[in-house]
């Protein structure tokens, strides 16, 4: 009788998981490719800046997905100096509430992962410049809004952690001009900035080609 | 007085019949355009006239959303800013157009295009200048990220063409070994025909 109660007990189990991995299954799996522009705030020379990037998502879960971007940014340091910054990375996004990814619905997600960057800061009107590569760590939160069943815009907001040697930019005045003294800092440290972006995203294959399969 | 009843008898005639055309839309899923204008730019910060040449192509994924992808060619500029001004501003962009729906030919949108430019500058030097010998220096090219957004329509009045119309405010800063940054901000605006195409028939349901 016992084995007869745990053998119901499991077939039930079973029956469950089943239909919450066909419901699982539905959100998984899709790849998507889109492009970018990036806004970056409180940096340590307090210069903003903006950029241009793509990427490309490949949902691993319904509840998981993975983002992998590259973006080209460049800052205008008090009128005299420049910033490049180049961001090649990938960031996990989970979604903790809504997942569904349909018409109308807005899919919030928090976010975490790594990059490796080049920044190269110039003078302006001179060819004197100091650069570095580094890596860095990034953190977040932003949404999805599901324009239509395959098309999302997204706004995320990251803070961008660089590990390494960094270059820094302090404007001054002298004799009422401005000028700028740009060092690479002799030992490692942590330096940061906001990052906001607005992407465009369309879903555009299913990579395990899973639900034609099961039809 | 004949030539008024012939004119009404002809309307009368034809009002229906394109009145049957008009039910057929053009706008919808699959539905493939492109079009080659002359765009009129302004940068009203540093007040210099620019003439684009631009070229796009855009797929409509459905009746609300399509994909657009746009070049852009600085055929002339006219104008500097403090001595300086642009060689070269060519770009491409790639974004998403929102349509908003009408029952007709008539197509207004919106779009949202993020791009990227290749900018050049130059430094004009002057005779009466004490430190300066005459002539024109030209500074290295850079890449300069934008982010562009407009409004405009498309009027689809034959199955393969159509009249467009477009206003675009484009973002972005150039920043190169010139003396001082210059400012991309510009206002846009063109016209003109395009011709379009449906590249994919739609399967028919079966009833």
């Amino acid at each position: 009788m016992k084995k007869l109660i745990l053998l119901s007990i499991l077939l039930v189990s079973f029956t469950g998981f089943a239909q919450e991995r066909e419901k699982l299954d539905k959100e998984s799996g899709y790849f998507q490719l889109g492009i970018r522009n990036t806004v970056s705030a409180f940096s340590d020379d307090g210069a903003n800046g903006f950029g241009y990037g793509g990427q490309f998502r490949i949902r691993v879960l319904s509840r998981v997905n993975t983002d992998w971007f590259m973006d080209y940014i460049t800052t205008d340091i008090g009128g005299v100096a420049r910033r490049v910054d180049w961001h090649i990375g990938w960031s996990v996004l989970g979604y903790p509430l809504n997942y569904e990814t349909t018409k109308g619905k807005v899919v919030p997600y928090i976010l975490a992962g790594h990059c490796f960057d080049y920044t190269k800061v110039s003078k302006n009107n001179t060819d004197f410049y100091k650069d570095k590569f580094s890596s860095a760590v990034q953190a977040g939160i932003g949404a999805h809004y599901n324009v239509t069943d395959r098309v999302d815009i997204s706004l995320t907001t990251q803070y961008m952690m660089h590990l390494g040697y960094d270059v820094k930019a302090e404007v001054f005045e002298l004799d009422g001009k401005k000028d700028v003294l740009i060092e690479k800092q002799r030992n490692r440290g942590v330096e940061g900035h906001l990052l906001v972006n607005l992407s465009m995203n369309v879903r555009l294959f299913d990579m395990w080609d899973q639900h034609r399969k099961r039809k | 007085m004949r030539t008024i009843i012939s004119t009404v008898l002809v309307l009368l005639f034809t009002t229906p019949i394109l009145a049957q055309y008009e039910r057929q839309q053009y706008i919808h899923k699959h539905l493939m355009r492109a079009d080659a204008s002359i765009v009129s730019g302004y940068m009203y910060k540093s007040g210099i006239k620019n003439v684009h040449v631009n070229g796009n192509l855009e797929y409509y994924m459905d009746n609300r959303i399509s994909f657009r992808g746009d070049a852009n060619y600085l055929l002339g500029s006219s104008g500097i800013s403090d001595s300086m001004g642009f060689l070269h501003n060519h770009s491409v962009m790639l974004g998403t157009v929102f349509h908003i729906q009408t029952k007709g030919h008539f197509d207004p949108y919106f779009i949202l295009q993020p791009g990227i430019a290749y900018t050049q500058s130059y430094k004009q030097r002057y005779f009466d200048d004490p430190d300066e010998l005459g002539g024109r220096t030209n500074y290295p090219g850079v890449l300069s990220p934008l982010g562009t957004a407009g409004l405009g329509f498309n009027y689809y009045f034959q199955r393969f063409a159509h009249l467009f119309m477009e206003a675009r405010y484009v973002y972005g800063q150039h920043l190169a070994e010139a003396p001082y940054p210059l400012s991309l901000e510009e206002v846009r605006i063109t016209f003109g025909l395009g011709f379009n195409a449906f590249i994919i028939k739609e399967k028919k349901k079966p009833e």
